[in-house]
């Protein structure tokens, strides 16, 4: 028993060792776990709470993604749809020098892909203490894909939206060009800028660690407003046919400058506008900036003898003249106070149907006289001269017409043969487009309708009566005395056309010399008619600028205008107005 | 109830509590897996629409690139002077050489599209069929 009894209080004390040693153990695991918690929490508190500015912001700047959405800015269309000017995008190449060890070396292997820089150039670029350089802008995709397969360190792509203009040189200075940032700097790039440009938009992400967006946790889409598409009343056939033979013209005429104009007089909508030089507005800094100019509506001259029309119109309107009536045309030579004016050829009795025809001086300033200042300076007005068309282009100016107080006791013997007024090819053209429209003056305009991207019209121009110039009776006789013009009798034979009636007018005006004083070389010489002359289709006009040595506008201009409207005709398919027969008998005398 | 059959009892609720307790777990798991998995496939449709929404932006451009070669190839500035005149000796119609056909021309065309009256491309389409309706092209 008692044996027993020592055994158990021997078993006892062991199980209390072993008991303890457990406890030990166990504390130790416990302390041991609670230090690793502590220590996690520890680092959880540091991570969470010390750091939690820190490290946010770290974070979200590493998957955070902020995208801001370009829109596609709007193309411009031509009449028919044909594209004038588009926007595609295109892959720009960009550098992060601090990432580059070896510039030299970059810059040799970028220098055969990039032609527009120089090693030096590269050199340079990849060599400033910056995070980021541009390389080239806006680069064609064979120059990307050879600058891609070079895999060069530090060396990117940005995609970007790159304006273009399929035509080239065509119509350049209607449309203008934009700066690398696409934003208008000329023509109508510049004028409607509002409806082309659009409105951004946005989209705010997460990307994971490949740079690939996660879309699920997209917060915010804002997706952009593309700018609105722009369709012209100009059709790119016409145009092509304009400027061809204004180039050629201004050529052959050694020419500094030309402008030409085409216009449907019944409803003022410019089928073509060019100047000669011109240029490419996919490359505008290769060019002058005097090439750039718009000289249409920015340029101001004399307009000589094309003005005479504005006379004859309001003095039949006014029905101070009829057609028949006779003037003594002085031979040529009519005193007026201390000066003396002088026709080209001395005339003696002309009706005023003659006086159109063969551009006398003296005869149309004898119709104004005859008609008295206020009535020529309303009529004048009433054609819209002294005051801008309103065309829908920047730059346009309104030309010089004196208010009738400030006119002196010989302008009545200046302005009706187009002296001491200063217009615009472009209000020449508008004027002569209402006789040949009844004496309906339209308002010209060149941008026919504004659409969205899913082709919602938001805007639209329809034609616009801006006044009646003068009575359908004066247009209509006015008509028959300009179809004298482009005749042997007249002054532009070279404007006949072989199929259809022309009715026209010769100018030839003298430009002002630095000293005030009219030049005896340089010369403006132009033509404006239209054609067929009973049921016009087209109105044009042709200016050209210091032709040399011939600058007459019946020889330098009248050519011109036959060739355009000829062509331009044909295109619209009007039908001949002439037989064969009556073709036949006019091309042997 | 013996002591015995009491502990029985005791042991099976026991056994259906823990059964139960791990059936809402397992139900718990499932849904948070499901969840889980909801969420994976979540990021994967959204790597394939990003992948297709990048295919289209590839194809677009492409037909950007393609239009405008095309719109420069039918610039008639570059059409006159290097087809017509340098490489195939073409030259502009005289008057005689000119067929007219009795169509609209193409401005009357344009000019009732825009009016949107019946007309364009239907009253050509109909007068080539020989509905008449459209008179010879007259400006």
């Amino acid at each position: 028993m008692a044996e027993r009894r020592g055994r158990r209080s021997v078993q006892k004390g062991e199980y209390g060792v072993m008991r303890n040693s457990h406890k030990l153990k166990s504390l130790s695991v416990y302390i041991l776990f609670a230090l690793c918690f502590a220590f996690l929490y520890f680092r959880l508190f540091t991570l969470q709470v010390v750091r939690h500015k820190e490290l946010l912001d770290r974070g979200l700047t590493l998957h955070r993604l902020n995208v801001k959405i370009d829109p596609r800015r709007g193309n411009i269309y031509d009449c028919e749809g044909r594209p004038l000017a588009l926007s595609v995008k295109m892959k720009s190449v960009y550098a992060v020098p601090d990432d580059i060890a070896s510039p030299e070396r970059v810059a040799r292997a970028l220098v055969n892909c990039i032609p527009s820089d120089t090693y030096e150039d590269l050199l340079e670029k990849l060599s400033k203490k910056k995070k980021f350089t541009w390389l080239a802008r806006k680069v064609d995709s064979r120059t990307a894909d050879r600058v891609e397969a070079l895999s060069c360190e530090g060396v990117g792509f940005r995609e970007e939206v790159k304006r273009v203009y399929p035509q080239g040189t065509l119509l350049s200075h209607v449309l203008g060009f934009v700066d690398i940032d696409n934003r208008g700097i000329e023509g109508l790039e510049l004028y409607a800028e509002e409806y082309l440009r659009g409105q951004a938009g946005w989209m705010a992400s997460y990307r994971d660690r490949k740079g690939r967006e996660i879309m699920p946790l997209r917060a915010q889409d804002v997706p952009p407003i593309d700018g609105y598409d722009i369709t012209l009343t100009v059709d790119i056939v016409i145009q092509n046919i304009a400027e061809s033979e204004l180039e050629k013209g201004c050529q052959k005429f050694h020419a500094a400058a030309g402008s030409i104009i085409v216009l449907n007089p019944k409803t003022g909508a410019v089928l073509a506008l060019a100047n000669w030089p011109t240029y490419d507005p996919n490359a505008p800094s290769d060019f002058q900036s005097d090439y750039r100019r718009n000289r249409c509506i920015t340029d101001v001259y004399e307009p000589g003898s094309t003005f005479k029309v504005v006379t004859v119109a309001t003095a039949l309107d006014q029905k101070s003249v009829t057609l028949g009536d006779v003037f003594f045309c002085e031979n040529g030579a009519f005193r007026i106070g201390r000066h003396t004016l002088h026709d080209v050829h001395p005339y003696g009795n002309l009706t005023t149907t003659e006086i159109v025809r063969k551009s006398s001086n003296i005869g149309a300033v004898k119709i104004a006289m005859q008609m008295g200042a206020e009535k020529l300076y309303r009529g004048i007005e009433r054609f819209g001269f002294g005051k801008p068309t309103g065309i829908t282009l920047p730059g346009e100016v309104g030309g010089i017409l004196h208010p009738l107080k400030k006119w002196s006791g010989l302008s009545i013997a200046a302005i009706p043969m187009g002296q001491e007024v200063g217009v615009t090819t472009l209000q020449m053209a508008s004027a002569v487009a209402a006789i040949a429209n009844g004496g309906l003056a339209m308002r010209p305009y060149i941008i026919q309708a504004v659409k969205d991207s899913s082709g919602r019209v938001i805007a639209s121009h329809s034609p616009s009566v801006r006044a009646r110039a003068v009575s359908e009776d004066a247009a209509a006789a006015l008509v028959t005395a300009m179809e004298g013009v482009a005749t042997r009798e007249g002054t532009a034979p070279k404007a006949a056309l072989d199929e259809y009636t022309v009715a026209g007018k010769t100018g030839t005006s003298q430009k002002v010399d630095p000293d005030g004083h009219y030049s005896h070389s340089r010369f403006v010489g132009s033509f404006v008619g239209f054609s067929p002359s009973r049921d016009p289709a087209v109105v044009i006009m042709v200016a050209l600028d210091e032709p040399h040595p011939i600058y007459y506008g019946g020889v330098v201009a009248a050519p011109i205008f036959k060739e355009v409207a000829s062509r331009v005709l044909k295109y619209f398919a009007v039908p001949p107005e002439k037989t064969d027969s009556e073709i036949k008998v006019a091309s042997k005398h | 109830m013996s002591k015995r059959n009491r502990r029985l009892s005791e042991d099976f609720s026991m056994a259906a509590l823990t059964g139960k307790w791990l059936i809402l777990a397992a139900v718990g798991v499932s849904l948070a897996l499901l969840y889980v998995w909801q969420h994976v496939q979540l990021v994967r449709t959204g790597y394939a629409i990003k992948n297709f929404e990048q295919e289209v932006e590839k194809w677009k451009k492409k037909n950007e690139a393609l239009t405008l070669i095309n719109e420069k190839l039918k610039n008639p500035q570059r059409i006159e002077s290097v087809l017509a005149r340098n490489n195939m000796g073409l030259v502009f119609p005289q008057g005689k050489n000119v067929v007219r056909l009795r169509y609209p021309r193409p401005q009357a065309v344009h000019d009732e599209e825009k009016s949107g009256s019946e007309g364009g491309t239907d009253a050509l389409l109909s007068f080539m069929r020989g509905g008449g309706g459209a008179g010879p092209g007259k400006m």
